[in-house]
């Protein structure tokens, strides 16, 4: 896992490997329909604007979100694809 | 004991169902927090989403003291309370109002306090009980109207619920919460364009500062006055991905058309104070430094209070009670014995330990008000899942530090049953703050300057306990239980307002003092009516040393089996077995029976550190801290009270509940024979 230049980033990457305060566009839902619900009622959707704003340990990261913000774990964010924000 | 045989009796709810029936807000009538108004009130359920004010606002509309806390979680129960019209409440349109005109409207409702839910998609235990309580049941159980909360901040993540409930025929009406953090993160919200959008009433309230609740009171009153709202027109969806996407697309337009300036990109203070709190490195640090700040404040602060309100028990109260009694002619009777050895002794030594409770109330309040415990959750979570847990499991366990009871309630948070089985049998080992009352006074007997470093390390053993006694079961009971992944929402952080801290300070220490007076007071009796029996011929009642009464025969029975972890003499044994009740009742009872038991030659009969210096000399072959080291541990990890071993029984079932009494026991024995055994080595 690690962090990438989006300087000329087209195509989708996961949010794990997305760098700190880019705005970024989720491309779909989580492959875990139980997870996709519980991110979904926090506003993480397919079409949702974030960011990320902090690391955590083990790879997290806080997720910023419709003005809130969510502590979400590596494997959950392997599990959404995002493209930088036009 | 197979995990997938609890499924059902772990799913069960707490509500009390007088009938017997499936749950209701108008069967739920008996939940954890008041009772309501009168059969013909109209019922009010408070709904939301977790940690948007809603236990606050119910606290603020009903003067109960539901639990609260600035994290997602913290009402799993349903509350129920009156909610009043206050004189002098503007409540309709009268030029002149005050709450009387309206003769034949309602004068108060019933406030039905629901835990808290995204959605009505259920995910967990108390978010299924919610659901039930406004959906699944008969339209006749259902509320009369609903009051949904909303979080101002973080609209669109809030109206969910509200989207929700305008598919069905319930009234809503929305409570816009967090005004004032939604403008410091430059929110505006128009409540008027929003109410349009939703086709609700919308009503700015500040439950923190109780403002805005007239408002909010008179349009619930107009909103039952009115025929039910049809419900939001919906279009067929091919399936449940497209009936959520149109949902999201009618709440997003619903948050656009009621804000009127959007936030989103801000760095706010909350984020800057995140980059060191949830650090990889320093937020373990300052979560460690912040836990060893607390209990310093509390044990350095408190200590001269404590001796204050101790001189005054074991003084001038106990001689004022001698010379009444004995004005009376009951001098050196059984009735002094039971009041000023019994009573005054015991409930006096527990009493004096109210100023170092409120502290520690004071400043875990600030703490969970502050948004701080959500973060705290969140740098946990590394540990939590090398227990197979999830971070948020975090949450119950906190709670457990302050009382287990509630802790065990809170496990409904997690949605996995063998997970919940899992943090209500480790949650007995958070060290709640009735067994901080026996950690303060040996330490401030063994270790003098050292007793906050002293009790911070005994937090660090419970913690120790907690993730051993996890590690052993997730290895063997539960070695196919996966983690569930962290997704916790962060609160902004807040500056607690004193009156919330002061309320819900002085909620838990009512509780503290309810239990003073009513078990403590009752195992003090029963204490000192079991020392007065005597055991053996020749006494008579209340003539017998303690030693030769039933209980000094039964502790004399028992202590042989703590010999091996050096606190094998007969009154600390006793101690113990007090302790399984309550243990508040721990001091009260040990100190009941060093001021009955006759003193050795030289001792202050009054002098209870020393008593129990010598006895912990006594019994340790002269290594007493190795001692005292042990008894502490075993204080900590055997059972800690009946209350917890009810709430087990209600959440998992008696056998777990019995499965978790056997491993307290056994990591209790064998933790304090290992920490003597080597300890003595060394001290």
């Amino acid at each position: 896992m690690c962090e990438v230049s989006l300087a000329n980033v087209t195509t989708p990457l996961t949010l794990d490997a997305a760098p700190l305060g880019t705005p970024l566009v989720l491309m779909g839902t989580h492959p875990d329909s139980t997870v996709a619900r519980r991110l979904a009622s926090l506003g993480l959707r397919r079409g949702a604007r974030v960011s990320l704003t902090q690391k955590l340990t083990t790879g997290g990261r806080i997720v910023s979100v419709g003005g809130g913000r969510v502590a979400i774990d590596a494997r959950v964010l392997r599990g959404l694809a995002a493209e930088v924000a036009p | 004991m197979s995990a997938t045989r609890q499924d059902d009796r772990s799913l069960r709810l707490s509500t009390a169902l007088p009938h017997g029936g499936a749950p209701s807000v108008r069967a739920a009538c008996h939940g954890p927090v008041g009772e309501g108004a009168g059969a013909g009130a109209p019922i009010v359920a408070l709904a939301g989403s977790p940690n948007v004010g809603k236990s606050t606002l119910f606290n603020a509309l009903t003067g109960l003291r539901a639990t609260t806390g600035n994290w997602p979680g913290t009402t799993v129960d349903v509350g129920r309370g009156v909610w009043r019209f206050r004189s002098g409440d503007r409540v309709c349109d009268c030029a002149s109002c005050d709450g009387d005109c309206a003769a034949d409207a309602a004068r108060e409702f019933t406030l039905v306090d629901l835990p808290g839910a995204y959605s009505l998609d259920p995910l967990s235990p108390d978010e299924q009980l919610t659901r039930t309580l406004l959906i699944d049941g008969p339209v006749g159980e259902r509320p009369d109207a609903v009051v949904v909360a909303v979080d101002a901040a973080h609209l669109a993540r809030s109206l969910f619920l509200v989207c929700q409930l305008r598919e069905t025929t319930h009234r809503v009406i929305v409570a816009l919460t967090m005004t004032d953090l939604a403008r410091k993160a430059g929110v505006e919200v128009d409540s008027y364009a929003l109410a349009e959008a939703l086709g609700c009433p919308v009503v700015v309230v500040d439950p923190r500062r109780r403002t805005g609740l007239d408002n909010l009171t008179r349009a619930v009153r107009e909103t039952l006055a009115r025929v039910a709202p049809a419900p939001r027109t919906i279009g067929p969806a091919a399936d449940d991905l497209a009936r959520e996407d149109e949902r999201f697309s009618w709440v997003e337009a619903a948050a656009d058309a009621g804000t009127a300036e959007s936030g989103d990109d801000r760095v706010s203070m909350s984020d800057r104070i995140d980059r060191y709190a949830t650090h990889p490195v320093l937020g373990p640090l300052l979560f460690l430094a912040v836990m060893w700040v607390v209990f310093q404040i509390t044990t350095t602060v408190a200590a001269p209070m404590q001796d204050a309100l101790d001189q005054l028990f074991a003084g001038p109260l106990a001689d004022v009670t001698r010379a009444l009694l004995g004005a009376v002619g009951l001098g050196g009777t059984w009735v002094e014995g039971l009041l000023v050895d019994g009573l005054i002794a015991g409930v006096g030594m527990l009493l004096t330990f109210v100023p170092l409770m409120a502290l520690m109330f004071v400043l875990l309040a600030v703490l969970e008000d502050s948004g701080y415990m959500a973060r705290a959750a969140v740098v946990t979570d590394r540990l939590m899942r090398r227990l197979g847990l999830p971070g948020k499991a975090f949450l119950p366990l906190v709670v457990g530090f302050g009382c287990n009871v509630p802790a065990i309630s809170a496990t409904r948070i997690m949605g996995d049953v063998r997970q919940r089985i899992l943090v209500s049998l480790l949650v007995p080992f958070t060290s709640c703050t009735a067994r901080l009352t026996v950690y303060v006074m040996l330490g401030t007997v063994f270790f003098g300057p050292a007793a906050g470093t002293a009790v911070f390390a005994m937090y660090l053993a419970s913690i120790l306990a907690v993730v051993g006694v996890g590690l052993v079961l997730r290895t063997t009971l539960w070695r196919t239980m996966g983690a569930e992944p962290l997704v916790i929402e962060l609160p902004p952080y807040q500056l607690p307002t004193a009156r919330l801290t002061a309320a819900v300070t002085w909620m838990r220490l009512a509780g503290f003092l309810r239990t003073a007076s009513g078990i403590i007071v009752a195992t003090v009796c029963a204490v000192w009516l079991l020392q007065s029996v005597p055991a053996q011929s020749g006494y008579g009642f209340g003539e017998a040393p303690v030693e030769n009464s039933v209980y000094g025969v039964a502790a004399q029975a028992i202590a042989p089996a703590f010999e091996p972890a050096g606190f094998g003499q007969w009154q600390t044994a006793s101690a113990l077995v007090v302790g399984f009740v309550a243990k508040e009742a721990v001091i009260s009872s040990w100190a009941q029976t060093y001021a009955v038991a006759e003193p050795d030659e030289g001792e202050d009969p009054g002098d209870f550190g020393a008593a129990v210096t010598q006895a912990f000399e006594q019994s340790s072959g002269g290594h007493p801290l190795p001692a005292v080291a042990a008894f502490l541990w075993f204080l900590m990890a055997y059972t800690p009270c009946v209350a917890t071993l009810a709430a087990q029984t209600r959440e998992i079932g008696r056998r777990w509940m019995l499965f978790g009494v056997a491993i307290g026991l056994v990591v209790a024995w064998t933790g304090a024979v290992a920490v003597f055994q080597i300890g003595r080595l060394f001290w």
